[in-house]
Parts: structure tokens; C-alpha cells; sequence
């Protein structure tokens, strides 16, 4: 279908006078023209901060990014964990970005989310999904979550089918490339020609909210400590005790530590495999901490805090001992959204 | 004057008998194409920001911990912790976007969050609307023109921090629990689980600024809004605020120039839905319709197929220097080594280059007019600022295998100690304001952004950013 020009001109020639033939033919297919090819786009980006590279024109690709010059355990680095916007997800829950809301075009057909990062560790599960008038698009990812018999979770076939998911390795382009552009789709079905806009009291408006969904996936045991034991559970399990050099052992600072721990229970056979108490074993470590919080560098005793936290009923506290593991880690520069129609 | 008709909220076909050659013209087969067509107008609608002004990591930003300085790492959204009192006239983020006559001076802003504060009228969370105080200025890069508006967002308000939930992953109560080691210094920082995505409401509050100059319909004007907080109260306590969603786009001015233009020829983009009603008794004459009608009806349908206005990138930030302000602009010290604030923003070109006259298919021009551009505007302090442009084929399951052609660049440079705005040039054509398209580009190719910078000398800034898809140059055959 093409756009076609008329000329006002030629095609009115005065009051009351004869339309030409096809005038409205052609308005209308113009107008189905523009319906379906004005659509909208914009972005959520990140910002990078510094390279490693100077000269006159800036670097091709963005394996220079070094991150900023931060404090890293007392001295100062260039830290990469403040490039972009990195995460990584809880083993038993994704992570869930609000993109946004906006007056959504009523010939849009599917909605394109491309995702510019780099990822390192492991796999990353990426799922875009829409909340249109309260229901989830394509799907609700809460209702397509599948644990495993440790209590970690996966997104389902039927959603990892649809066109809104990826599961990202950690291969990137080649050269000096290390991000990719991940795209995903929203399939809208057909257009239904609704108007989410309003050009009065956009409170009125009927809702269309953007989510970006990240699972992570867990790597190998950790090499620097993959094992220990619970000295004393904190915050009623939000925060976990164990003996390892907060300084010594990680050499980061007090904040995010990408790792994932697990309980596997050895101990004791009955609970091992009886007890539904033990699901999940999987707990996502949302921020390490010395125990001295005072004392960072010397601090002979570390802090996880923990998700979801260990209740007080849980049978996890019978037998203390997790191993702890690396986990995939996804590093966002942009975000970009694109309507699309047919 | 009178809004133009759009947009329409009910569906509406485009498909009437009535507008078949040698069917009798009447006023609805006008008005049945005509709705749809302004519904179109309505929904070019820029979208000026959607993410928060959030915080730049800096060694300068920190929390002690023990003996160390601890900064925070980055986050999606925007927080802050002063005191209630020092919030009023806090600063709660920027946005920045084109002016189109349509969109010229008002807009929507959504915004979505919490605060936590001594005056809050209980400890349970409520929803209450929280003041915000806005600054609006116009500025085509030699007139300025400036204005103040309020209103309010909604937002989840309680004395008390929030309990722990335990099995729900909510990211801000855990952030505020553990925020002695750095606020949403956590692996998830300040994103939400999944099983509480949507739990927040958004209002969107509709901003007719009423600004009459000249600025704020000029094509060649930006507008750039700066939001803060207002008065929450005036307890020296701590205060927590968090800004998680922040949108904004233009909507249909009250002021925008409706009046139909008989004069305006087919080479011309009205640039604004001259219909402020649909068409209706005494219906014509059948098989006749009345000139300016038709004319009027003509011009939307260019309106709608060359006026474009589709923002890509846009972010601002206040006018600010400091490097303990959560919203200021971004800072460098290396005068040297570049800068990136935005790469990996991926984009599919439409049906025709953008800025062009009309061009549909592959061009290796060295003019806008044959290849095609995008508009570039910066904020910048002592500061280089390079936005660059690159054909990307993306491949593999995951992106893995995309292959990359070669930047094209425009750079603007503000070598004095202000925020000065200013159009990024071309460098290989010195096509002004606009970066032009990578050579060999076709409609329909996936292309990549970025922007990097640095500071002339010492310390340099940079404010804002916006690049956005210029109308066409002429629709003509």
C-alpha cells in the first residue's frame, strides 16, 4: 500500500463543483497508509559514562567502556558495575522494569522492544510484556513461572514460544562489539482500533503500561568461596551471618554482589526429600555487606541480604550449610520501544 | 480557537462505500475519512521522556561506610533522601522534546512513585498528591521564552517505611532496610519483582501552559520542562522520596493555530489537524462537496504522511553543576577520553527517510533532502557532544551476530563555562542540524544511536539530549 499525493489543485475546482473520480479512494487509502505506518517510538537508555579511548572520533564499538571512577573497597577504580544499568534477578522471581505508559496508536500491531546490552556469566531471560485495560500481553509472566524441584524458577515453553521472550547467551557481535540488540515483540493480535489517548485529562485515559521482565540463570560454583554456613539469621531471615573476610574474599564494595546461594540440605535425608519446607533452596543475594559494618576491611564476618528471606518456620534453619554460585548478570545501555502496524 | 477534532475515542472505519469513485459525495463519506485522519494527527504525539532524571555514579556522591566511601550505583528511577523541609524546590527531574504548532505548549507528564515523610497524614501507605512545581522554556537557539505551571502526582505517601513482605520481591522497602551500605546499592537495585510490576498507579496530569509566544510553536524550538517538588512540609526530618516512572508527552495545544489556509499549496506540511469539527448538516449537494472542505481534508492527509515529529532519544537534566545532586548534568573531567551517554538505542526506519523529500528507496546523497537525517539538540556545558548514526543488521537468536556499517556523525561544541543549547551539525556534509543517515540506507533497515562527549578543558557538562525524526521536506509527486 503507497501514499498518494493529491493535488489540491487539480482535484477541487471550485464550490459545488464535480469531486474527481477516485478522490475518496484515494483519501482512503492514504488514510489506512498513515494508520498503519505512523506509529510511534522512544526509549528508556542508560548512561555509560567513560572510555578508554580519545582521539578525534569517538570509539566504533563499546569494549572501552570502563565505568566511572568510583571508590572501589577504599581506593579508587574504574568500576564497570556502574556502566549502564546492571542486574541480575532472584532465583525464584524476575525483575520487572516499568518502560512507561503512553497513548498507545489504535493501528499499532505489535509493539518491538529491542534491547541493547551485554551479558556475562550465564544465560538471561528477557520477556516484554504489555498491561493493556488491566490484562497482560501477550502473556502474564507470574502465571508462566515454573519451579524446579529446588524451587528455582523458569519461564515456561509456552511463553519462552511466543515472540516477546529471549534467552540470551554471552556471545556478542564480533569486533569491538560487546553488546547486541535483543528484539523482542509483542504481538497486539489485530488492531483494534481502540484510542488509549485522550487529548483532555490524560487520568481519563485507558491504560497501556510497557514492563521489561529479567530472570537470570545460575553459573558455576563461586571461585573465591563457594561454600558456607549460617552463623546467625538477621531481620527474621531477611539477612543472613556466615564466617569469610568481607575485604579479603571479594574486594568489592559493600552493595551488589552478583550470586545466588543455595541450601541443599545434605544432612538430612528425610527433610531432603520429604519436606516441602526446603522450596525453595534457591535465595537470590540482593546486597553483601560486612558484618562490622564499621570495619569493611577487616571485617572477619559477612552479611547476604537475601531473596526470599528464610521465615522463621522454614526448615532451612535446621541445616545451614549453601553453597553459593555465580549468575547471569545482564548489563542494559537502551531500551527501545517501535509500534508497529501490518 | 478551537481544538482540532482529535483524537476520537471510539473506532472508526476507514473503509465507507461512500468514498467509491462515482459515489455520491456526502458529508459523512468526508467526515468518515476525515475522523480517522484526525485521529492520526492526534497520535503523532511526541513523547518527550520516558524514564526518570536518575542519579550519575560520581566519586563525589557517596555514603561512609566504616572507613570507606561507598558510592551509589546506578538506577533506573530517581531517589532521594533530604529532609522533608529541603524538598521543597528539590529537584524531581527534566524533560526535554521538539515543538511541533500542534504540541507546542502543552503536554501530559505521568509520573509514578512513593514518599515517606514526616507530615504524611499516617503511617499507611495512601495515595495523596504530591505538589510539583514546573519551569517550562521554549528556546529556538536565539529566542527563549519561559513559563511556570504546578500540579500533582499521585503518589503511595506514609510516615513509616513500609514492611518487609518477605516472599514479594519489593525492591524499595529492602533498599530503605539495608540503605546504611548505599540506597539501592542491591543486584536489583531499584527494580521491582515481577510480583509487583504493576502495583504502583500511574495519574498523568494534562499541562496546558498557555504560553502564546512565538517560541512555543516554532519547529525549531525545543521545550524543556524542569519538575520540583513543591511544599510536603516543613519537619527538618528525613524524607524518602522515589520517582520510578516518569512520562511525558505532547498533546493537543488549546491554542494551536487551527485556521485553514486556502492558499497553502501541495508542496506545504500544514503541520496541524485544521478539523475542529466533523462535517455534518447541511449535508452538500450530492456528488459536490465544498472547495475549503476538501483543501482542509487534502492538508491533514499531507499533515498525517509528512509531519512526523517521532522523538527516538530525549533525556534532560537540571541546570546544575553540583555532583551531590541527584538530578544534575551529567559531569566529566577528561577532557580527553570520550564520554558514551547513550549506545544500543535500536530503531527501524520507516516507510520513508525521515527528512527527506519524500524518498522511499536506498540514497547515497551528501544532501538531507535525498538521504535523509534525524534532528539532534544538546544542552551542554564547556563540553563536544557527537551523535552518531550506524546501519545495524541484526542477526542470531539473541543479536549475537549483528553486523555494523560504519558511524555517521554530527558534534556540536559549547567551549564556554554555560549551558548553552545547540544543533549538532553534520561533520562529512556540514548539513546543519541534523545527522544525516548512513549512506546505502533503505526504508525498513534497523539503525543504531549513540551519543558520546567530552569536555573542552576540566570540567564539562551535559544537560539534555534529543534526536527525533524531522518532518519531510515536501510530499509533492
Amino acid at each position: 500500500m503507497t501514499w498518494t499525493p493529491i493535488t489540491d489543485t487539480t482535484d477541487t475546482t471550485g464550490d459545488e463543483s464535480p469531486l474527481s473520480s477516485g478522490l475518496g479512494v484515494d483519501l482512503k487509502s492514504n488514510a489506512d497508509h498513515v494508520l498503519a505506518n505512523r506509529l510511534k517510538r522512544h526509549s528508556v537508555t542508560y548512561n555509560l559514562g567513560p572510555t578508554s579511548s580519545g582521539g578525534g572520533t569517538p570509539p566504533a564499538g563499546d569494549s572501552t567502556l570502563v565505568g566511572p571512577t568510583l571508590p572501589v573497597a577504599g581506593s579508587s577504580a574504574s568500576d564497570p558495575e556502574a556502566i549502564g544499568l546492571k542486574l541480575s534477578s532472584p532465583p525464584t522471581m524476575p525483575l520487572s522494569i516499568d518502560l512507561g505508559s503512553w497513548p498507545l496508536s489504535s493501528q499499532a500491531t505489535s509493539i518491538r522492544v529491542v534491547v541493547g546490552c551485554s551479558t556475562a556469566v550465564a544465560d538471561v531471560d528477557l520477556f516484554a510484556y504489555a498491561l493493556a485495560d488491566g490484562g497482560s500481553t501477550p502473556l502474564s509472566p507470574l502465571r508462566h513461572l515454573v519451579p524446579d524441584e529446588d524451587g528455582k524458577v523458569s519461564f515456561s515453553n509456552t511463553l519462552k514460544a511466543t515472540d516477546a521472550h529471549a534467552t540470551v547467551g554471552t556471545s556478542s557481535p564480533s569486533g569491538t562489539q560487546d553488546s547486541k540488540p535483543v528484539a523482542l515483540t509483542i504481538d497486539l493480535g489485530s488492531a483494534t482500533g481502540t484510542d488509549y489517548g485522550h487529548q483532555g485529562d490524560p487520568g481519563g485515559r485507558r491504560s497501556f503500561r510497557l514492563f521489561l521482565c529479567i530472570l537470570s540463570t545460575a553459573g558455576a560454583l563461586d571461585g573465591s568461596l563457594s561454600q558456607g554456613g549460617v552463623s546467625s539469621f538477621q531481620e527474621g531471615g531477611r539477612r543472613i551471618n556466615f564466617v569469610a573476610g568481607f575485604d579479603s574474599t571479594w574486594g568489592i564494595n559493600p552493595g551488589p554482589l552478583h550470586r545466588w546461594i543455595k541450601f541443599p540440605g545434605n544432612a538430612d535425608d528425610e527433610i531432603l526429600n520429604t519436606s516441602d519446607a526446603w522450596v525453595p533452596k534457591w535465595r537470590g543475594v540482593l546486597q553483601a555487606r560486612p558484618a562490622d559494618l564499621a570495619n569493611p576491611a577487616s571485617s572477619p564476618s559477612t552479611s547476604f541480604v537475601i531473596h526470599p528471606s528464610i521465615g522463621l518456620d522454614s526448615a532451612l534453619r535446621t541445616n545451614t550449610d549453601f553453597e553459593i554460585y555465580t549468575v547471569g548478570t545482564i548489563t542494559i545501555h537502551s531500551i527501545t520501544i517501535q509500534e508497529f502496524g501490518t | 480557537m478551537t481544538r482540532p477534532l482529535n483524537p476520537q475515542t471510539a473506532r472508526s472505519s476507514v473503509a465507507p462505500n461512500s468514498v467509491k469513485a462515482g459515489e455520491p459525495a456526502t458529508a459523512g463519506s468526508i467526515a468518515s475519512i476525515a475522523a480517522p485522519l484526525s485521529h492520526v494527527a492526534g497520535r503523532i504525539v511526541p513523547i518527550y521522556n520516558m524514564r526518570p532524571t536518575a542519579h550519575q555514579s560520581n566519586e563525589d556522591s557517596t555514603t561512609t561506610v566504616g572507613a570507606w566511601s561507598v558510592p551509589y550505583y546506578p538506577t533506573h528511577g530517581l531517589w532521594r533522601d533530604d529532609d522533608e523541609d529541603a524538598l521543597n524546590g528539590a529537584g524531581a527531574g527534566s524533560f526535554i522534546g521538539p515543538v511541533f504548532p500542534q504540541f507546542g505548549n502543552a503536554f501530559a507528564l505521568g509520573i509514578t512513585g512513593h514518599l515517606q515523610h514526616p507530615s504524611a497524614p499516617t503511617s499507611r501507605a495512601t495515595v495523596r498528591p504530591v505538589p510539583l512545581d514546573l519551569s517550562e522554556e521554549w528556546d529556538d537557539l536565539s529566542t527563549q521564552a519561559a513559563n511556570a505551571d504546578t500540579a500533582a502526582a499521585p503518589m503511595v505517601v506514609s510516615t513509616d517505611p513500609r514492611a518487609d513482605v518477605g516472599a514479594m520481591l519489593d525492591t524499595h522497602t529492602i533498599a530503605g532496610i539495608y540503605s546504611d551500605a548505599g540506597l539501592y546499592n542491591l543486584t536489583c537495585r531499584d527494580i521491582v519483582g515481577a510480583d509487583l510490576a504493576a502495583a504502583v498507579a500511574i495519574g498523568a496530569s494534562a499541562i496546558q501552559t498557555g504560553e502564546a509566544d512565538s517560541e512555543a510553536f516554532d519547529e525549531s524550538a525545543t521545550i524543556e520542562t524542569t519538575i520540583t517538588i513543591g511544599d510536603v512540609g516543613t519537619v527538618a526530618t528525613r524524607a524518602r522520596l522515589y520517582i520510578g516512572s516518569a512520562t511525558a508527552y505532547g498533546i493537543t495545544s488549546d491554542d494551536c493555530d487551527t485556521a485553514s489556509n486556502a492558499g497553502t499549496g501541495y508542496t506545504v506540511i500544514p503541520r496541524t489537524n485544521t478539523i475542529d469539527r466533523g462535517y455534518g448538516a447541511p449535508s452538500p449537494i450530492a456528488g459536490q462537496m465544498l472547495t475549503q472542505s476538501i483543501r482542509d481534508l487534502i492538508h491533514l492527509d499531507r499533515t498525517c504522511y509528512g509531519a512526523r515529529g517521532q522523538v527516538l532519544l530525549s533525556h534532560a537534566r537540571t541546570a546544575s553543576t553540583s555532583h551531590t545532586e541527584p538530578t544534575a548534568a551529567l559531569w566529566s573531567d577528561d577532557s580527553t577520553n570520550w564520554s558514551t551517554a547513550v549506545a544500543g538505542a535500536f530503531f527501524r526506519l520507516p516507510d520513508v527517510l525521515p527528512g527527506s523529500a519524500n524518498v522511499t528507496g536506498t540514497s547515497s546523497s551528501t544532501t538531507l533532502a535525498l538521504r535523509g537525517g534525524l534532528r539532534c539538540r544538546v544542552i551542554a556545558y564547556n563540553a563536544e557532544v557527537k551523535i552518531g548514526v550506524r546501519k545495524a543488521t541484526i542477526a542470531g537468536t539473541y543479536g549475537q551476530s549483528t553486523t555494523f556499517g560504519a558511524w555517521n556523525i554530527a558534534t556540536a561544541t559549547n567551549a564556554t563555562a554555560a549551558f548553552v543549547a545547540m544543533d549538532c551539525d553534520d561533520d562529512a556534509t556540514s548539513v546543519s542540524g541534523h545527522v544525516l543517515l548512513p549512506s546505502g540506507i533503505a526504508p525498513g533497515d534497523d539503525y543504531e544511536i549513540a551519543i558520546w562527549w567530552r569536555p573542552s578543558s576540566s570540567d564539562g557538562y551535559l544537560r539534555a539530549w534529543c534526536v527525533w525524526e524531522p518532518a519531510l521536506s515536501t510530499v509533492s509527486p
